[in-house]
């Protein structure tokens, strides 16, 4: 034996050990605690893979060091789908986004399984396609092919922190719009071709007046990807706006209390020109936001049938709700460049920035114009992106019982068991009556303003889980009385 | 904390799996073997010459496509490196070809000539792969991985 010839062999052993680890832990979750049958989607393609990657002739051609290091990448995914096998994740809210997602995708559309992330955020991931990606380097493309095949599979993490989540639920419908941006991928990149044209050709110009043709181009190849990450993220807002209303505004305009840059664009170039991200200013995004989800009409429509319901002293929080700053004039662009090692990522940084900031206002108006044709398309195609999400009267009505500690689950109608909320019903409701908790209560007796915040958390938790299984029994009696 | 490049994960340890993959596809082509993998390697091996020499052909579109409708389940380092700088850097590629005077974009394409050779070759063990190139090659793949595995 000699390690200048054999080392190879140690790293390959190491590797295969671990694939056999990996496999061990996968069979041992206990798939009773998944929260849906897809998490066990989820584990067998990740068994399926592992075995794909012990096979013989596959270990053959790999580079040893190269499947360690994608293993690593690998039981991350191990790790998610772990963390799934949790008690942690609320059956009912994990019943209604499998609900909002079967209403988008369709049964024979991608599937989707929940776990949980240490981070106080929610995150969607093409679970499939990572996998994939992981494995490029070490198998062949048709091998990978036949494990993945009919199996497009994505992952939402939910916060794990059970404490203050409830203004999180909102942006699941932003999530989502991720998925949807790629299933719509090719109707929105011919929307996007119609209004950028004219703009892209302006941008290629102003790089080409500094730089060679050939630099110019990749500049503007980085530049167009920013836009698009741009693009996505103002989508998904749309989505989260159609989907959940003034409670995703409220949510985001939260996310960004304490932040000094709501007025930038940011941006990080990587390694992989494919993993480039951009993100709208949060000025930006919530002047957007505040447009798609009506906040004037919806503050003005909510006044009477405030004072209806003796909602008096809560009509301030009305007049709240139109102050939210959206003011995005100054916004200006950030970009962090991928370090080493590429010495040119920084003088790239500098071009691609001077010419957005040049260029910005024109941006915005073409990101507009795509977004409105954006709305429109998901108009013709979704039935529930053609009205509101939520009534006005509604949500006063479940807001009044929330005021009396009563669960808001039912709006009071002229039948006598009344009509059962839907989740962005109740989501609105608890999200003004715990911004007015916020914004009003005593800081001084922190005893009371946690109790007060666990109460409207706990309320509107259960409201969730009794209102559906209120729709399911009238999913049932439907059925049954046919 | 001792770096342990090996476990390391996130996106420069996805340059670094591509690099390193490319190489050992090098290393076992110039041993005489070639399967599926190391094809779609030497493939990717490709897309890095093609996509760094772009920085140097003086004929790009008027205007390039503005949507990068890139293909991306495959990734795209392009911009991860100066292929220019690197390649003036690597003894072997300076001194192949020197006595020709060949130009740099020149002796790229035969390189990528050689490549796609290699990747069309149908014979379970080819005897006559153009060992010149892929040492040229090889010395290349090491370079980049060398500075990829600092950034680790």
């Amino acid at each position: 034996m000699d390690f200048s010839v054999d080392e190879h062999w140690a790293v390959l052993s190491r590797s295969l050990a671990l694939v056999d680890k990996s496999i061990t832990r996968l069979r041992q979750i206990d798939g009773w605690n998944f929260p849906t049958d897809a998490s066990g989607v989820a584990r067998q393609l990740l068994l399926d893979i592992l075995a794909t990657l012990a096979e013989p002739n596959h270990v053959t051609p790999m580079s040893p060091p190269v499947l360690f290091n994608r293993l690593h990448a690998i039981i991350r995914l191990v790790d998610i789908v772990e963390l799934s096998s949790t008690d942690r994740i609320s059956w009912p809210l994990v019943s209604y986004c499998d609900a909002m997602w079967n209403n988008l995708f369709g049964r024979d559309g991608p599937k989707i399984f929940y776990s949980v992330t240490r981070d106080h955020n929610y995150r969607i991931t093409r679970f499939s396609q990572q996998v994939s990606s992981y494995l490029r380097e070490v198998l062949p493309a048709a091998a990978v092919s036949r494990v993945t095949k009919n199996r497009d599979l994505y992952c939402l993490e939910l916060a794990s922190s059970e404490d203050d989540n409830l203004p999180l639920y909102a942006n699941i419908g932003h999530e989502f719009g991720h998925a949807l941006f790629e299933l719509k991928r090719t109707d929105l990149d011919v929307k996007f071709i119609e209004r950028f044209q004219e703009l892209a050709n302006a941008l290629f110009a102003d790089l080409r007046s500094v730089a060679e043709p050939p630099i110019a181009a990749h500049r503007f190849r980085l530049l167009g990807r920013v836009i698009v990450r741009v693009a996505e993220e103002l989508f998904c807002d749309l989505v989260g706006s159609l989907l959940m209303g003034p409670a995703f505004y409220l949510s985001l305009y939260e996310i960004a209390w304490g932040q000094d840059s709501r007025k930038t664009f940011s941006a990080r170039l990587t390694p992989d020109g494919n993993d480039v991200t951009g993100y709208p200013s949060m000025r930006f995004r919530l002047h957007c936001i505040q447009k798609w989800t009506n906040i004037s009409a919806f503050c003005k429509e909510a006044k009477p049938n405030f004072t209806s319901h003796g909602l008096h002293d809560w009509i301030d929080l009305l007049e709240l709700l139109t102050t939210v700053p959206t003011d995005h004039t100054d916004d200006e662009l950030r970009i962090r460049p991928a370090s080493a090692p590429n010495q040119d990522a920084v003088p790239d940084r500098d071009a691609i920035q001077k010419v957005f900031a040049r260029r910005l206002r024109e941006i915005k108006a073409c990101l507009a114009d795509f977004l409105a044709d954006a709305r429109q398309m998901l108009r013709d195609t979704y039935p529930e992106f053609r009205k509101p999400p939520v009534q006005t009267s509604d949500i006063t009505a479940l807001l009044h019982r929330l005021v009396n500690n009563i669960l808001p689950n039912v709006v009071p109608d002229q039948s006598l068991l009344g009509k059962q909320a839907s989740f962005p019903d109740i989501l609105n409701a608890s999200a003004l009556f715990r911004l007015r908790i916020l914004m009003k209560g005593d800081v001084q007796r922190q005893p009371e303003l946690a109790r007060q915040l666990s109460l409207v958390e706990r309320l509107t938790a259960k409201a969730f889980e009794v209102s559906y299984m209120h729709k399911e029994y009238n999913d049932w009696r439907k059925e049954h009385d046919r | 904390m001792i770096p342990n490049s090996l476990s390391s994960t996130g996106p420069y340890a996805g340059l670094w799996s591509h690099l390193k993959s490319i190489d050992h596809a090098l290393a076992r082509v110039q041993n005489g073997e070639i399967s599926d993998l190391d094809k779609e390697r030497l493939g990717a091996l490709i897309e890095i010459l093609r996509g760094g020499l772009s920085a140097t052909v003086t004929d790009a579109p008027e205007t390039p496509n503005f949507l990068v409708l890139a293909n991306e389940d495959q990734p795209d380092y392009r911009s991860a490196f100066e292929l220019r700088s690197v390649l003036s850097s690597v003894g072997e590629f300076t001194a192949w070809k020197s006595k020709s005077k060949m130009p740099v974009d020149t002796k790229v394409q035969k390189l990528i000539d050689a490549l796609h050779r290699v990747i069309g070759e149908k014979r379970l063990f080819p005897h006559d792969l153009p060992q010149e190139e892929l040492s040229v090659l090889q010395a290349i793949s090491k370079s980049l991985l060398s500075d990829a595995e600092s950034s680790l």
